[in-house]
Order: structure tokens, then sequence, then C-alpha cells
């Protein structure tokens, strides 16, 4: 099992796809439990994964240092193949989506449309997630990318809310739209150097022996640019995030956590996959911008947005936009506290935001509703579940102790040496979430409790279920870092150092220019 | 002095004979006598209908496997008139399989509609031989032959249901379009003979490339004009006005032939006249542009006016112009690949066209009124494995992978960059997401909407035969596994050269 714990880990869910739909269509409580098991697998299979990784496989460049790799040919008139592995950047991707894909199963037991479909398509989309994290071949990675918006549409479109239409089409355009850019830019790859094979790919680009096309400057920069454009959308930067909260909002609450936790992630993890080591002459150039200073308008901008919602899912939503933007400003500051501030921040921001929407489904399965206003004094009523959103939000808010808190301290850390006046605009950030959070927390559970909010159940065990994991590992993340550092510093020390070695005029160039333009 | 006029004529007929070489038609001949003895049938017999059906679906058969005969080492014929070399044998295999699909989907549908009229498979056979005449040709005169056989048989088809006044109106409309298009492709053949004194491939090849294309304006003049008569079958825009009207008025079986193998037939012709000046020293800017810009308007006009039909068959016409704007953009690109991809194109395109008018097809039977989009509200629920095939041909056709749709459009536009024309590949591109928008709302209305009480348009009267059962699931077959694994048919494609 050991060889292919990959392929393991990827196709599991999509076998229990395939058995779902050969159950009878009433076997509700058969298909929850076997969605579980086919997630459940998954989950200890990455757990082993974790155990059996050594933090020494820093990949990128250099193909032997992949662990696990699967290589088989699969067209092979254009050199693309089946190809699977793993390094310190991925390692914690593939957890987390085996993670929220099984915490997620929990959070869809009260599905009663069409559990059949929901089910199968839920499981088909936990193993496309995984296969974007896992594939070292540009193809594989695009058809993975694109195999995931087919069950994302359905689960968006049909077990959503009212407006689930509109939602489930504007999500489905937007990803359509920035996945064709990155579809040209990899022909251009493809045919300049002949082959699909990410790592091959980085090691020509990193020895700056431009091939083909790619030899012409302005196609380099055309090609970072529309990159940034098709993962941009995803993760979603500002001005190209106003799908999110509609799709979140209409969304299932099992489909937020999973859009929220896992897919967002996609995006900054394929500008780290696929920008970073393809391009990092044209990363150097842009990062300030594209990421650094876009990443500061989405911290900033989504907290204030977030702070005006009335919609507790809305909210949430508007929050992750916020969270991300630390993540791009980690990367932005290419240091290797600021990228390992960044990749754990995608980690956090994956628990912390699932444990949100769950806990926000858990009141809308009660209320019915989920208008900030119309809630209140539900800490009487509902004292456990009053306790586990505490929690949460601090968490959210990155109080000291919970995992949030070291990401985002790393991520100033890193930004600090280099945009000091973004870094500081930045750090406001924290003030507003911590705002917008607590004020949010406080007309929900102080205050006079509604009537007709009597008789709410406490949070059940199923939700405790869904919610436990993730607040078990957000604690232990917040006292104790380590364990997930330690994976992943070695490849951010080596994705760090293509910048540093790589012509230092450049470097300078752009550090001046930044100086004026961030430093004041 | 006749003694000697009867010699060279005695001669004349020797050479005459020993340069035909009947075996390189063979194929055409099977399937034009076909078509004839299926005529004779239709006189002999009162079940003649299914007998036909029947035989059609033999003579094809037999057709395709004389093809395999003929041989992959090019070959001529006729004094040079008739080239048959593997990539004829592509094309001839391609229209075989489009007929034996169209005979399975039209056999309940007309007799459904009542206007199972025997001959109908005899004209079906007349097209198919036209189309390989086409695509056999390497003088411009059997071309003409061959486009003139199979738009006779076409007009009649599209006019055949006599109770339906838009078929009428499909069929005529049909005949002035062709007329005015063969008028063109008869205009620019005068004009190429003109200049180069010749009508056959290789003499127009080597008039070409000893006098530089640029220096001789008729020769020019001439092949934009056969450029634009092909337009015309292609329904590229500008040329594309026919296509919604007649698609929408022609019996469903014939559309889905009409979308199909005559388009194809036409870009098979003009990839390998085309292909005769491939080495013209300088390539005329010119000519490059026009085709480039008929690709650009294809894709862009094709799919604005698919966003907003509410007619599904005026919507697939639409999006058939923006197919075979895509296919342009490979036949622009005159790369090493654009052959290649453009073959893969051609057969995704009969797997994925002739199985959505299929499906159409059995939706319809019942069901006299138009076929729109609210119409398919709830199909989900009402019949789910009908909706579901429904939708992997929508998908496919957006060209999402792991479908065929969407490795069609990878090996077409990887044509198109190895060729170093971005700007096209950036449009192609981004008109194949914005198509994703139109055939989504298809699947919004199947999937995600609420079924309608009292739209007249009766789901549950749905009932499929074998046939059209076997016609659609062979498509859907080869959907997904080619879409899976295209490995070994692009490799196939690939020996193919010109």
């Amino acid at each position: 099992m050991d060889n292919h714990i990959l392929s393991a880990i990827t196709f599991f869910p999509l076998i229990g796809a395939v058995l779902i739909l050969l159950m009878p269509s009433k076997s509700f409580k058969l298909m929850r439990w076997t969605s579980v098991v086919f997630t459940g697998i998954p989950l200890l299979l990455s757990v082993r994964l974790y155990q059996l990784f050594s933090p020494a496989s820093t990949g990128m460049n250099q193909a032997e240092l992949y662990q696990f790799v699967e290589k088989y040919p699969w067209i092979s008139t254009f050199h693309i193949n089946y190809y699977l592995g793993v390094d310190g950047l991925s390692v914690t991707m593939v957890i987390l989506s085996a993670l929220i894909s099984f915490i997620g199963v929990f959070a869809s037991f009260n599905i009663q449309k069409a559990v059949k479909g929901y089910f199968a398509l839920y499981l088909l989309l936990a193993t496309a997630m995984t296969g974007v994290f896992l594939s070292l071949d540009f193809f594989l990675f695009y058809v993975f990318w694109e195999v995931m918006l087919l069950p994302m549409y359905f689960l968006i479109g049909i077990w959503g809310g009212p407006r689930r239409e509109y939602a489930a089409i504007k999500f489905f355009l937007y990803t359509l739209f920035g996945s064709v850019f990155m579809l040209l830019v990899m022909l251009v790859f493809y045919f300049s150097a002949n082959t699909f094979s990410l790592v091959e790919l980085s090691s020509i680009m990193i020895s700056k022996d431009y091939p083909g096309y790619l030899n012409v400057s302005v196609i380099r920069n055309a090609a970072w640019i529309l990159l940034f454009i098709g993962f941009a959308i995803k993760i979603p930067v500002f001005p190209f995030h106003t799908w999110l909260p509609d799709a979140h909002v209409e969304a299932p609450t099992a489909i937020s956590v999973i859009l929220a936790g896992v897919l967002l992630k996609m995006g900054t993890y394929g500008i780290l996959r696929i920008s970073y080591p393809l391009l990092p002459e044209e990363t150097m150039k842009y990062a300030p911008y594209a990421l650094g200073f876009l990443g500061v308008v989405n911290i900033v901008y989504g907290a204030f947005v977030a702070m005006a919602q009335n919609d507790l899912k809305k909210l949430i939503a508007y929050s992750s936009i916020s969270h991300m933007g630390y993540v791009m400003l980690g990367m932005a500051s290419l240091n290797v506290e600021g990228m390992n501030g960044a990749i754990f921040q995608m980690f956090n921001h994956g628990i912390i935001t699932s444990m949100l929407f769950i806990l926000v489904g858990v009141i809308y399965d009660r209320a019915h509703h989920r208008d900030i206003h119309a809630l209140g004094g539900l800490i009487q009523q509902m004292p456990r579940y009053a306790s586990f959103t505490a929690f949460a939000f601090f968490a959210g808010l990155g109080l000291p102790g919970l995992s949030g808190f070291i990401s985002e301290a790393l991520v100033f850390l890193g930004a600090f040496k280099v945009y000091s006046i973004l870094t500081i605009i930045a750090a406001s950030g924290i003030i507003l979430t911590a705002a917008y959070l607590l004020w949010a927390y406080m007309r929900v559970f102080f205050g006079k409790l509604h009537e007709q909010h009597r008789e709410f159940p406490d949070i059940n065990a199923i939700e405790v279920i869904s919610i436990l994991p993730v607040a078990i590992l957000i604690l232990l993340l917040g006292v104790y870092p380590a364990p997930y550092l330690n994976v992943v510093e070695p490849t951010m020390q080596k994705m760090v150092s293509i910048f540093s070695d790589s012509s230092g005029l450049a470097f300078n160039l752009i550090n001046q220019m930044s100086h004026y333009l961030f430093r004041g | 002095m006749t003694e000697i006029m009867t010699d060279t004529i005695s001669t004349n007929l020797q050479t005459i004979i020993s340069t035909m070489r009947l075996g390189l038609l063979a194929p055409h001949l099977i399937v034009s006598m076909g078509g004839i003895l299926l005529m004779l049938v239709s006189l002999l017999k009162k079940a003649a209908f299914k007998i036909n059906a029947f035989l059609a679906i033999v003579v094809l058969g037999i057709a395709s496997v004389c093809a395999l005969n003929t041989g992959s080492d090019p070959q001529t014929g006729f004094n040079g008139m008739i080239k048959s070399d593997m990539f004829s044998n592509v094309f001839i295999w391609i229209y075989c399989a489009t007929g034996i699909f169209t005979v399975l989907i039209s056999h309940k549908y007309m007799e459904r509609r009542k206007i199972n009229v025997p001959e109908y498979y005899s004209l079906l056979l007349f097209a198919v031989s036209g189309l390989m005449f086409m695509t056999s040709a390497s003088d411009l005169m059997i071309l003409f032959v061959g486009l003139e056989i199979l738009s006779v048989s076409l007009f009649v088809m599209a006019g055949i249901d006599i109770h339906d006044l838009r078929s009428t109106e499909a069929g005529l409309k049909y005949f002035l379009m062709s007329v005015f298009a063969s008028a063109f492709l008869l205009f620019g053949i005068a004009f190429v003979y003109g200049a180069t004194g010749s009508t056959e491939y290789s003499a127009i090849k080597d008039f070409a490339l000893s006098n530089s294309f640029g220096r001789s304006p008729y020769l020019y003049a001439g092949v934009l004009l056969v450029l634009g008569g092909m337009a015309f079958k292609i329904s590229a825009v500008p040329f594309h006005m026919w296509t919604p009207d007649v698609y929408q008025g022609a019996p469903l079986p014939v559309t889905a032939f009409l979308s199909t193998a005559p388009k194809i037939a036409s870009f098979g012709f003009l990839f390998k006249f085309m292909a005769q000046f491939q080495n013209v020293q300088p390539y005329p800017d010119l000519l490059e542009d026009i085709v480039i810009s008929l690709a650009v308007l294809s894709m862009i006009v094709g799919n604005l006016l698919a966003l907003n039909q509410e007619d599904l068959k005026r919507m697939l016409a639409y999006s058939s112009i923006t197919h075979m704007g895509y296919v342009m953009t490979a036949f622009a690109s005159r790369s090493d690949t654009a052959i290649s991809a453009a073959l893969f194109y051609f057969a995704a395109y009969i797997f994925m066209n002739i199985g959505i008018f299929a499906v159409i097809a059995v939706i319809s039977e019942n069901n006299d009124k138009n076929l729109t989009l609210e119409n398919f509200r709830g199909m989900a629920q009402k019949k789910p494995a009908m909706a579901f095939l429904f939708m992997i041909f929508l998908f496919s056709l957006a060209g999402i992978p792991p479908l065929i749709g969407f490795a069609a459009k990878f090996f077409v536009f990887s044509a198109v960059i190895q060729s170093g024309l971005y700007g096209l590949a950036v449009i192609g591109i981004l008109n194949s997401a914005v198509s994703a928008y139109y055939y989504l709302r298809v699947v919004i209305n199947m999937y995600l909407k609420a079924p309608e009480q009292d739209s007249g348009f009766d789901l549950n009267a749905i009932k499929y035969g074998m046939a059209e059962m076997l016609a659609i699931t062979s498509c859907i077959a080869a959907i997904i596994i080619l879409g899976l694994q295209p490995t070994s048919l692009i490799h196939f494609f690939e020996k193919i050269a010109l």
C-alpha cells in the first residue's frame, strides 16, 4: 500500500462514490456511513503519509526529492504522465483536504434531498481536490482542477439556498474563466520545453536557460499574469472575489466547509506550486503588487465588509477573504518566515473556517435563518454551542495559544522585513477582525433570548464529532506548531533560495521599488 | 487519315482504362450502387422502410471495410483526378460511421412522425457517396460533382417532412444557399483554371510554386472564392445565415447528419486543397488573414448568438458554428499537428453531435412543440437516465475534462499555439469558456429547476428504441473512453499526412 499511498488517498473516495451509486436510493444511513468510511480511510492514510514523510523531501525542481512518486505514461504523444508525488508543500495540504472531507461528511448528515446524488458528488469532489494537491504533471493538475468544478456546481446548484442557480453558475463561470488562462499558459510551456512535468519545467526555468517561446520576456510576463488571474479567482483576490459570498451563502453547510477549507487554498497552492518555481524572475517582479499589495487590500477590505454583514454566513465568507490576504502577504515576502507563515495560515484558515461554517450551520438548522439581528441571548439556551463558538471565534481573530496566532505572527515577521508600511496596515486587520467577530458574538449570544428560540436543543453529538478533531488540532498547533513547521520549513527554505540566488540585481531593483512604494 | 484517328483513339482509350484503377473507388461505388439498390427495394416491397434501414447499414459497413483494402499508400487514378490515401480513408470511415449512426437514430423518429419514406435511406447513401467523392477528389471538377451529389440529396432530406411547413422551408433554404455556394465555388474554379490552365491539384500546386502566389491575381481570387464557397458549407460566419433555420426545420436525424458529415467533408477538402500552397513563398498574407478572421468571427458570433437562444435546436446550430470556428483555428495555424488535431476534433464532434441529436430525437418523437429550454425543466426527476446522458453530451461539448470534447479542444489549441498564433489561441480559449454558459443553461433546467405542470411537453411519454439506445450508448462510451485515453487515436491520426 505504501507504494501507491497517494493514488489510494486520491481514489478511495471515488470508489465510495461508485458504491453509493449502486445502492438503493432509500438507504440513507448506509450511504452516510459509506461516505464516512471512504473519507475516513484516506484520512488515516494521510496520517500514515505524514508519519512516513521525511522533511528532507523538498521537491521543487529535483525529481528525486519527491516522496511516494507514481509516474506512468498517460497520453504519450504529448508526453503527459500520470505523475503524483509529495513534498513539504503538498503533504500538509493533502492532510487538510482529507481531514476537511471527513468532517464535511458529518456536516452533511442532515441532507434529505436526493441523498444518493449528494454523497456521490461529494466523494467525487474529494477525489478531485486531493488530486490537485498531488499532481506533479501540469496537465493532470489541470484535469483535476476542472473535474472539481462539476461536483461543486451541482452541490451548490441542487442542494443550495434560494438563489442557488445564480450562485452555482457564477462560481462555475468565474473558475472556468480562470482556468482557461491556465490552459493557455500550460500549452505555451509545453511547446517551449516539450514537457508537462512541473518538476522538469521548474528545473529548466530555474536554470534560466529558457527554451522556445519562453525566451521572450513578454511571454514570460504574460504567462505569470495569466496564471495569477487564474489562481486569484480561486483565492479569491479582490476584485475577483464576488463569486465567493454568493457561493457561500447559497451552499449547504458541508459544501461551504469544503469551499472555504480546501478550495480557496488551491489558489495559493497553485501559485506556490506553479508560478513560483516556474517563473521565479517574474514572481519577484510582480509579487509585491499582485500578492503583497492586493493581499493587504484583501485583509482590510474583507474585514470592513465582514463588519457590515447581517448574515452570519456572509460574515464568515468575507472573513475568509480577509484571512486569505494574510496568506498572500506572507507569500509576497519571499523569505522563510513569511512563506512558512503563509503555508501555515493556509492550513489554519482551512481548519478554523471549517469549524466556523459548521457552527453557523448548527444555528441555521435550528433557526432556519442566519440573521444576526434576529438572534440573541443564545448563551442561555445553548451553553455548549456558545463555548464552541467562542473558541472558534477566538481562533479566527488570532488569539495567542491558538494556531491562527502563530501563522499570522510569522506572516507579519516575514512581511515586515520587506514591506514595513504594508505590514502595519495589514496589522490593523487583526483589530478589525477582533471587532467584527466579537461584535457578532455579542449580538448572537448575549442580550435577550427570543421566545421562539427557547426550544432550541444544544449542539448534538454528530455536530460535536464534526468539529472536535478540528478544535483539538487548533489548540495543539497553537501551543506546539513544530510538527507542522518542521515538515514545511525545508521546502520553503529551498523555495526562497531560488529567489535569493537568482540575479541579485533584479531583487535589488524590486527592493528599491517597493521601498519607494511601500515604505514611503 | 481515319486510320490514324482510330489508332489514336484506341491507344487513348487503353491509356485511359489503364489509368482508371476502379479499385480506388470501391467504397464510393458500393455506396452509390447501394443507393440505387435501395431505390429498387422501395419500389418492390411494402415493408421497404425497415429493410432499407438494414440494407443501408450493411452497405455502409461493407464500404468502410473496402476502404481498409485500398491500402495506406497514396495512389492516384483516373488520370490524377482521384487520389486515395490514408487521409481519404479516414474520412471515408468517418462518413460511413456518421451514416450508420444517422440510420440508427432515424428509424423510429421517421416512423413516429409518419415520414417513413423508404427512399430516405437511398438519399442518405447518395449523400455519403457525394462526401466520399469530395474527399477523394484531387481535381476541382470531381470535387464539384461530389458536392452536388451531396447537396441535391440533402435538399430532399431536409424537406422530407411533408407534414411540417418548417421542414419544407428548411429544404428550400438549404437549396437556395447551396446554389449560392456552388456559384461561388464554380466561379472560383473558373478563375483557378484561367490562371493555371488546370483544375488538378498537383498542376495548381506546380503553378503556385513556380509563379509566386501574389503575382497571379486570378489564382488569388479563385482560391478566395473557393474558400468562400466552402465557408457556406461549413457555415462559417459571415456565411452562416442558413444554419439555424435549417437545423430547426429539418427532421432531427437529418439535422444530425447535416451538422456533421458535410462540414467535415468541406474541411477535408480545404485541408487537402490548401496543402498545395503550403510551401508557397511568401505565403499570401491576405489568405492567412481571411482564414483567421473566419475563425475568429465564427467563434465569437456563434457564441454570442447561442447565449440567449431559447430554442434548443437553434442554440445547437449556433454552437456548431462556434465548433467549426475552433477547427478553423487549427486550419489557420498550418502547423504540423493541425491535421491530426482537426481529425481528432471531427471524431469528437461526431460522437458529441450525433449523440446529442439522438437524445433530442428521442425526446421530441412524441412532442410536436418547439424544443425550448423551458421544456427540459425538471427532466432529471422524470427521466434521470436520459438527463444524465444528455448532461454528459453537454459537458463534453463545453469541453470539460476528462471528456472527449476537452481532449479535442486541447489538441486544436495546441496546434494553434505551436504555430505561435497566441492571439488566436486566447480568443479560442475564452470562447470555449463562454460557451460553457449556454450548455449549462440546459443542465440548469434539467437539474436545478422544478418540473413545470402544464408545459404541454410530456417528458413521461419518452420511450426509446433499441437502435437509438445503441447509438447513444456507443457515443457516450466513445466520449468517455477516448476522453480518458486519447493517445491511440491521436497517435493514429498523427501518422496521416497529406
